[in-house]
């Protein structure tokens, strides 16, 4: 991209008369990234790359990434495998801050971080990822999340999910809450179940997964229960909205999940509650009454405050789901848009691809694919396009789709994180 | 896009007085290389025309695939050489 940018630079300079004052005078327009996840770090490179001045806030001394956490759930990688430092983008000189941005003053074109300071921006593009609606499950908050982890932010509650998986007898129960839509990850409940099923029918082969579920539905349903049937007859059991499956409260000291009809004792609880957009998307008056933030889909600016771009998880753009994949396309889509503006061109109509590997065992993947295009102002699905792969597809296909899924790791991280 | 890009962007910044999106790639572009790179699944190899009838043959089925099917149907074969253009530029 450095090399296009130069490119453009050098053919632009016999242009340099035409082009128009103002994209001249914003040039060396600087560009607030609050959040360093696949999102923020993405859209930081590529304005980077773009030429522009980047400043990325981020709370966090490291990444851990929650695409391949249920592999270390599962046993068969490290929490060395999904954590990744900034240092690369800071080395590609993006100012990297380690601090929480705590307010944003879109009158002043200021982010406030909890120690006070102000940063100046003339544009602000927000990637704050999700926080937990603690108060939505009686009796769940954070100090119960560390008795019933919900291992739904990687990291601390990653490691812990996997000691107590460890640490359980076998013939236990591993209780799977799942949080009605939208949330972070669809499909990640299911991926779940299975890699944990993984490594129980291997360690604890007597025990059970037992998903609770606050739907009727789930992404890629069909193939995760072809899955595991062939991987783990009998082992995942799935109660699903209509038959009780709703998680209504929880007492972490008796490891009680309570439904409406029901109350289930388990061995390890996997509590992952309703989410919503990061706290600094609320303080920035970017997130709606659905605590989600609407924004344009050719520019992923906020509809509601002008000059903050919202992206990733926190966005409600349509149909597109709130995956690592959706983050880093839609990163790349607002850089380019971000860079037009401010030189004073009109963003031109984008087009986005989402893809969503699941595992379920180290060999044994699937997908589902979505292309979108705007209607109406919002992203929606190309209908001949997109959908999931084949039921009844042979054990080579889903490892060769296991092989992919990894290589698609491998290339999102670099591409976030160099 | 060597070829093509410039001397699009020359012309219209010559016809227009304003520099028309010299950077912005093509609708869909910049979500390939989320699964694309040297090396990973590497196109590097590819001229533009391999690509365009790669994506043509996905998009009808005569070239088996896991899921650049599901992809290419989601791209008309102007939009794929619009795409591989971009892909190859430099
Ligand atoms: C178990 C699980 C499995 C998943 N698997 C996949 C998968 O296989 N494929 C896939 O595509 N997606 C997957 N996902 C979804 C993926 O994790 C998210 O969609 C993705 O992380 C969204 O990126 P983001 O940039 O919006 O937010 P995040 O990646 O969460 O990044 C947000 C960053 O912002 C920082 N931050 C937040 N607020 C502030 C603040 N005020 N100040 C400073 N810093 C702040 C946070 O510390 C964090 O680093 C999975 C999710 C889970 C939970
Ligand atoms: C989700 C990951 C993913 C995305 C996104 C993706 N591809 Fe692919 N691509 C693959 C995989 C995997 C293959 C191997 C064929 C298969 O199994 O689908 C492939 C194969 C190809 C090939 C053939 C390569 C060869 O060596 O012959 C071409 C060309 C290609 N893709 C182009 C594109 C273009 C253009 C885009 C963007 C519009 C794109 N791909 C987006 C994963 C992806």
């Amino acid at each position: 991209m450095n090399q296009n940018r130069r490119r453009f630079l050098v053919s632009g300079a016999a242009l340099a008369l035409a082009v128009p004052l103002r994209a001249r005078a914003q040039a060396a327009a600087r560009i607030v990234v609050v959040g360093g996840g696949y999102g923020g770090a993405s859209a930081a490179r590529t304005l980077r790359a773009l030429g522009h001045d980047v400043v990325l806030i981020e709370a966090s001394e490291t990444y851990v990434s929650c695409p391949f956490s249920n592999t270390v759930l599962g046993g068969f990688a490290d929490m060395a495998d999904i954590t990744f430092t900034h240092d690369r983008i800071a080395a590609e000189g993006i100012e990297v801050v380690r601090a929480r941005a705590t307010d944003v003053n879109a009158q002043a074109r200021q982010v406030v971080l909890e120690d006070g300071t102000t940063l100046d921006y003339d544009r602000l593009l927000l990637s704050p990822g999700v926080d937990m609606i603690f108060d939505a499950l009686a009796g769940y908050d954070a100090a119960a999340a560390e008795i019933m982890p919900h291992a739904w932010k990687a990291g601390a509650q990653t490691s812990l999910l996997r000691a107590q998986l460890e640490a359980m007898e076998d013939g236990g129960t591993v209780a799977i809450a799942a949080p009605a839509n939208p949330y972070r990850c669809p499909p990640g409940p299911y991926e779940r179940a299975s890699l944990i099923a993984h490594y129980l029918s291997q360690a604890k082969p007597r025990s059970k997964v037992l998903i609770l579920d606050a739907k009727d539905a789930f992404s890629k349903r069909g193939l995760f229960e072809e899955a595991w049937e062939a991987l783990y007859p009998g082992m995942i059991e799935w109660v699903p909205q209509s038959s009780g499956g709703t998680v209504t409260g929880v007492d972490p000291e008796t490891m009680t999940l309570s439904t409406d009809f029901d109350s289930h004792t388990v061995a390890v609880a996997n509590v992952i509650p309703p989410q919503r957009a990061g706290a600094i998307a609320v303080a920035a008056g970017v997130a709606d009454a659905s605590g989600w933030c609407p924004v344009t889909p050719d520019s992923f600016e906020s509809t509601l405050v002008p000059g903050i771009h919202v992206i990733g998880d926190a966005c409600f753009v349509g149909s597109m789901p709130k995956s690592a994949f959706s983050a880093n396309a839609q990163a790349k889509v607002a850089a380019y848009a971000i860079d037009a503006i401010l030189r004073g061109d009109t963003p031109s109509e984008p087009r986005l691809i989402n893809t969503c590997y699941s595992l379920a065992a180290p060999d044994y993947a699937f997908t589902v694919v979505g292309v979108y295009r705007p209607v109406d102002g919002r992203l929606a699905d190309i209908e001949e396009a997109g959908g999931t792969s084949p039921l009844g597809s042979l054990n080579e296909v889903h490892a060769k789709e296991a092989e992919y899924a990894r290589s698609w790791f491998a290339t999102i991280t670099t591409e976030a994180f160099g | 896009m060597q070829t093509f890009f410039p001397r699009l962007l020359a012309a219209s910044a010559m016809l227009t007085g304003t520099v028309v999106m010299a950077d912005s790639p093509p609708a869909g572009a910049t979500s390939c290389t989320g699964c694309h790179a040297a090396d990973t699944i590497s196109l590097d190899a590819l001229s533009a025309d391999e690509i365009v009838q790669a994506m043509a043959d996905f998009r009808s089925g005569a070239r088996d695939s896991t899921l650049m099917q599901r992809i290419a149907a989601g791209f008309t074969t102007g939009e794929a050489e619009a795409i591989a253009a971009w892909l190859t530029r430099e």
